[in-house]
């Protein structure tokens, strides 16, 4: 059979297959997607990943390090460390210059943008916009390009993913006096950097936080959803200023508080009335470190892409840690792509060293090989990983019966047995991803929660059974345990479901797996198996975490909830008191304490089991070119001022950099 | 009457084009979109959000769009065009994961339909997408040209170079169509 007559099956084969498919009633899907997104207040994280996600590596980063140069022809460079990548071994090139090895003032970088200008964009309440640059109307398609000139009041730190100053300096806390509760009501207080102003020398000031929350929040504006959720948090009769002081009420105590104002617009620059209409190919007044130049679209963005310029902002306001000013950069060429734009197409551009840096979101982990060997092409790939984490859980439902009658997910013992069973040390060996520490860890690295540990003990497994098997006057050994296992048939799903169904089996259980795209819609929800796989976005730092904990709710209305373990009764009723407290602590410290009491309960009870962290994407970079690159998903460009290009150093620093 | 006017009774006033009905369009297209979509995704679920966005554009600009002298097409290049970004279809999966509905079963394809699906997907872009057009719809190449808004030649040349491809990956001779 010729690939045509292939073809022509198989055509014909998706016909019959798509003819499944029915259109749902389209305006129930756009009130469905508002829905989840209101639903997915737990899922803040998921939504906010796109758009809110740290940088503080210019807080906790070692310098921009390349290694001490050969003095003949030779020039090695490391790639830079941070708390959050991991980086492949040492690229070496050879070069007859001598590259500097501290970052240096000068050049103009090349940077392959996941930010779209093609076909604009669909988000999760479902609206329709024009492609657009404007980080306010769609955040997650604009924050690569945006970061370079909208400033927001915080950063976040991702080492830890906690909020660090930026244009607001301190954060406000309740330790520092920033927050203030009395009487249920919460009142926070911005103190605004007395350096921070936009690029024609006009302050940053209140005025511009007021004229920010009445853009989001204008009903006839198009504002992203989850930055309007956000910010709602703000009770707007209550939001003054004067100067560099914003004040303002929460309408109800929530730890999301710290992720308010992300951008910032300035008020005597822009206009509301022409808000929406104004910025979408070219931004406002910076307050960043690169100011907009010009944007040239592409007549074929696929292969090609436009290219939006930027360039040094003289009247940027931060400084190194030596005191210079910055940024070190002369200017960035965003390269931006169309939506059909694949992984051989960017590699193929980045190959030919057309870009210096391919930010995360066009690589596909899964398709790095036409990328070619980083080490014999001298560039460096940088994996980027987010708070994606794969898990399972226990379904305690009496649906479960109808596939596993003999379903013991009710007893604690076989539940902590089936988890000693899994090896997920050996599933992140066989995915090549790193194993979860733990869920706190995920969305927040420096949390470290030392509760899972006690499965990782295979050897635990046969103990617990036999233990198990005398409680309940079972023998194992002659009628094994018995498991039904489903997931999503995604790739990975089915490398990490044959596994832990294979380590099931070779601990003596009879293992059936599932695998099916019907699993969210019919197998979660309806509980038919007794363990399920999926994966969950962490978000970031404890914030997030706070209404993470919301998902494993057992006591959520039963329209909402995403797994019931009710039945395990004091625990769960304990977890549910925890998941009401986390929405509206305040207080980091007690935070962290219900964060790890709830995984704790989680863990010694055996109700769900991270497994591994998910890498979404890949960030090749030519070494010589670009240093300072952080990778962190939807917020890629967040240390934009802190790039350099040992290539392109100059010798001369830009007028104003000397120290403050 | 043949044709609708605009609020009089007598044939002699002027006939105003109607907007077609944006509802029938939807039930009429929607499968064959979903279908296209998940071939080049595999994920039935964000194929079905991927769709679903191609009409929600639609519907948002139906006013112009149904006045295209191709809407049909228009909703395929739209449906095509997100679902070979990766981006995009992550996006689409991650919704996916968030949504708990009741939807559609989709009956599995063959093993042979699959494999042939999943080495489309390894093609670029617009050869898979020329590809899923020309054996999902039979769509001619002048017609792919014209959703797609690229020339006849340079549809041959997708599909042939498509072609090409998965033969050697099937180990089997290209022969001429």
């Amino acid at each position: 059979m010729n690939s045509d007559d292939r073809g022509h099956n198989a055509g014909a084969d998706a016909r019959r297959a798509g003819a499944g498919f029915s259109p749902p009633d389209l305006e129930k899907t756009i009130r469905r997607r508002r829905r989840s997104k209101a639903l997915g207040v737990v899922f803040s994280s998921a939504l906010a990943l796109l758009i809110v996600v740290g940088i503080s590596a210019l807080f906790m980063r070692t310098e921009p390090e390349v290694a001490p140069a050969d003095t003949t022809t030779t020039t090695t460079l490391s790639p830079e460390t941070t708390a959050t990548t991991t980086t492949e071994p040492a690229a070496t090139t050879t070069t007859v210059a001598v590259l500097p090895t501290e970052p240096a003032y000068g050049g103009v970088v090349k940077v392959a943008s996941n930010t779209d200008m093609m076909y604009g964009y669909t988000d999760i309440d479902g609206t329709y916009q024009a492609p657009t640059i404007n980080p306010l109307i769609d955040p997650s398609n604009a924050a690569d390009v945006a970061r370079l000139t909208v400033p927001g009041a915080f950063r976040l730190d991702p080492g830890t993913g906690e909020a660090m100053p930026w244009v607001v300096n301190p954060i406000p806390t309740t330790g520092n006096g920033g927050v203030v509760v009395e009487d249920g009501k919460a009142t926070v207080t911005y103190q605004i950097n007395p350096e921070a102003v936009w690029a024609d020398g006009t302050p940053i000031t209140a005025d511009d936080f007021i004229f920010t929350y009445q853009l989001i929040m204008n009903d006839d504006l198009p504002a992203r959803g989850n930055l309007r959720e956000i910010h709602s948090l703000i009770d707007g009769e209550t939001l003054s200023g004067n100067g560099k002081t914003v004040t303002f009420q929460l309408t109800h105590p929530d730890p999301r508080y710290e992720r308010l104002f992300p951008w910032l617009v300035p008020a005597h620059a822009v206009e509301a009335e022409t808000f929406a209409d104004n910025w979408n190919d070219h931004l406002w007044l910076s307050g960043g470190p690169f100011v907009f130049d010009n944007y040239e679209p592409s007549s074929s963005p696929d292969t090609s892409p436009g290219v939006i310029y930027f360039s040094r902002n003289d009247n940027y306001w931060e400084y190194d840690d030596s005191g210079n000013r910055l940024p070190y950069l002369d200017g960035v060429e965003m390269q931006v792509f169309g939506p059909a734009l694949t992984t051989p197409t960017t590699s193929t551009w980045f190959g030919t060293k057309s870009t210096d840096v391919v930010l995360p979101g066009l690589i596909d982990p899964f398709s790095r090989g036409s990328l070619g060997d980083p080490e014999e092409q001298g560039f460096v790939l940088t994996p980027s990983w987010d708070s994606l984490f794969e898990m399972i859980g226990f379904e305690m439902r009496d649906s479960r019966f109808e596939v596993n009658p003999k379903s013991l997910n009710a007893e604690l013992l076989y539940r902590q047995a089936v988890l000693s069973a899994i090896d997920r040390n050996a599933i992140s060996e066989e995915t090549g991803f790193p194993v979860a520490p733990s869920i706190a860890a995920t969305a927040s690295p420096g949390l470290d929660i030392d509760v899972w540990q006690q499965y990782d003990d295979p050897a635990r497994t046969e103990d617990l059974l036999a233990e198990l098997g005398d409680a309940i006057g079972r023998d194992f050994s002659t009628e094994p345990p018995t498991a039904s296992y489903t997931s999503s048939p995604g790739d990975e799903t089915i490398v990490i479901g044959d596994a832990a169904a294979a380590q099931l089996e070779a601990a003596g259980w009879d293992v059936t797996t599932e695998y099916t795209w019907d699993f969210f819609n019919i197998n979660l929800p309806e509980g038919r198996n007794d363990i399920f796989a999926m994966r969950l976005f962490a978000g970031d730092g404890l914030a997030d975490l706070a209404h993470l904990i919301s998902f494993f709710d057992p006591a959520l209305p039963e329209d909402e909830i995403y797994f019931d373990w009710s039945a395990v009764g004091e625990p769960a009723e304990r977890y549910a008191e925890i998941a009401a407290e986390a929405q509206t602590t305040l207080d980091p410290n007690r935070l962290e304490e219900l964060v790890v009491e709830a995984e704790t309960i989680l863990a010694d009870n055996a109700i769900v089991y991270p497994l591994v962290r998910r890498q979404v994407s890949l960030m090749p970079y030519w070494p010589e070119r670009i240093q300072g690159v952080i990778p962190l998903q939807g917020w890629n460009t967040a240390t934009a001022a802190w790039w350099w290009s040992p290539a392109q150093a100059g010798d001369a620093s830009p007028a104003g950099s000397e120290g403050n | 009457m043949g044709r609708q006017s605009n609020g009089g009774t007598g044939d002699d006033l002027p006939v105003v084009r109607s907007t077609p009905d944006f509802g029938a369009f939807y039930r009429r297209e929607y499968a064959a979109v979903a279908t296209l979509t998940m071939v080049l995704t595999r994920n039935a679920a964000a194929a079905e959000d991927l769709a679903q966005d191609a009409f929600l554009r639609a519907h948002r600009d139906w006013d112009k769009v149904a006045r295209f002298e191709n809407p049909e097409g228009w909703v395929r290049r739209v449906a095509t065009n997100l679902a070979m970004s990766r981006f995009r279809r992550m996006r689409a999966e991650g919704r996916a994961l968030l949504r708990l509905s009741p939807r559609t079963v989709v009956d599995a394809m063959s093993p042979e339909a699959t494999e042939f699906w999943a080495e489309v997907r390894r093609l670029p872009g617009r050869q898979a997408q020329v590809v899923a057009l020309h054996y999902v719809e039979d769509r001619s190449v002048d017609e792919i040209a014209a959703i797609l808004g690229i020339t006849s030649g340079s549809v041959k040349t997708h599909l042939h170079r498509a072609r090409q491809t998965l033969a050697s990956r099937f180990g089997t001779r290209e022969e001429a169509p």
